[in-house]
């Protein structure tokens, strides 16, 4: 029986312990968490991160886009480079090329000049651009227009 | 843990019984059980002859897990089985939650899929507003920032 426990207790810790890994990955990843903490995803509070990532995996790009704009915690979240790295690689089976271009891409894009101190764009971000100019081939971060 | 007089000695199935965190024992054939791999786990580890706590799973919440688990382990047909879980996924928000919640925790990916496709489909082709209200979420932005926000993702409001 206190093997048992053990081994429950194990698979308890063990999943908490995931679940406050990804939390801080997404904190790294985003970066000012501190002050935010009054904010909140309302009843998606109760959910470890890991399901909620699913949700808004399964939502697809324009909803999750939409999402960032319901409040402070869902625009952190859905922030989350993972999340559209993943949209990029599995929405779009017309943007082959996405990975290779967008590794030079995301270290600025040179046709536009941002007003904020911006060094790197977000995934978000580059999705976001693709979107905007779906006809493009982008090479190295200058575009072509099919 | 001292009655064991039931040695579920049938020898077609095995029965493995599982306890919810207020204490309520579940009787479930192991075909269905082993579903969880949560419970599979346990199950190779050699606690199956055992009751298997289950202290992150209220009552109410397992007696739903494991009808699912049962259907699924029914060889029903794929049609079937379709519907039936289209029922079983259409209840409200606190019930959803606990499901998803107890469906993480027992590592049971079909069925935490299935909830999760619920909740995103409530939440598809909803304005910001309407999301609020549906989550009970509070909007802490200022009306610049979420102009600002709104014009940076306007790709996604067209």
């Amino acid at each position: 029986m206190a093997m048992l426990l053990k081994k429950v207790w194990e698979s308890v810790s063990n999943r908490a312990s995931s679940c406050s890994t990804s939390s801080i990955d997404l904190v790294m990843a985003t970066g000012s968490y501190a002050g935010e903490s009054s904010s909140s995803l309302g009843a998606f509070d109760r959910l470890p991160i890991d399901v909620v990532l699913q949700i808004v995996k399964l939502v697809g790009p324009n909803d999750a886009a939409r999402l960032s704009t319901v409040c402070k915690s869902w625009r952190q979240l859905v922030s989350d480079n993972r999340l559209w790295i993943y949209f990029l690689e599995n929405y779009h089976d017309t943007w082959d090329s996405v990975f290779f271009a967008e590794t030079h891409l995301r270290s600025g894009y040179p046709i536009e000049t941002f007003s904020s101190p911006i060094t790197e764009l977000s995934f978000m971000r580059i999705y976001g651009k693709r979107v905007e100019v779906p006809g493009a081939v982008i090479v190295d971060g200058k575009h072509y227009m099919c | 843990m001292a009655s064991s007089e039931s040695t579920t000695t049938s020898t077609t199935t095995k029965v493995l019984r599982l306890k919810s965190s207020d204490n309520e024992i579940f009787g479930v054939e192991e075909k269905a059980a082993l579903q969880s791999e949560t419970i599979k786990s346990l199950a190779e580890d050699g606690y199956s002859e055992d009751v298997i706590p289950l202290f992150n799973v209220e009552k109410k919440t397992l007696a739903k897990i494991v009808e699912w688990l049962n259907k699924h382990a029914s060889g029903s047909s794929k049609e079937e089985l379709k519907r039936w879980d289209a029922d079983f996924v259409d209840v409200d928000k606190d019930v959803l939650y606990d499901l998803l919640l107890a469906s993480n925790y027992l590592n049971i990916e079909v069925l935490l899929h299935q909830l999760a496709q619920k909740v995103a489909d409530m939440i598809k082709g909803k304005k910001p507003e309407e999301i609020r209200q549906l989550f009970g979420i509070k909007n802490d932005f200022t009306p610049e920032e979420e102009a600002e926000i709104r014009r940076e993702n306007a790709w996604a409001f067209e």
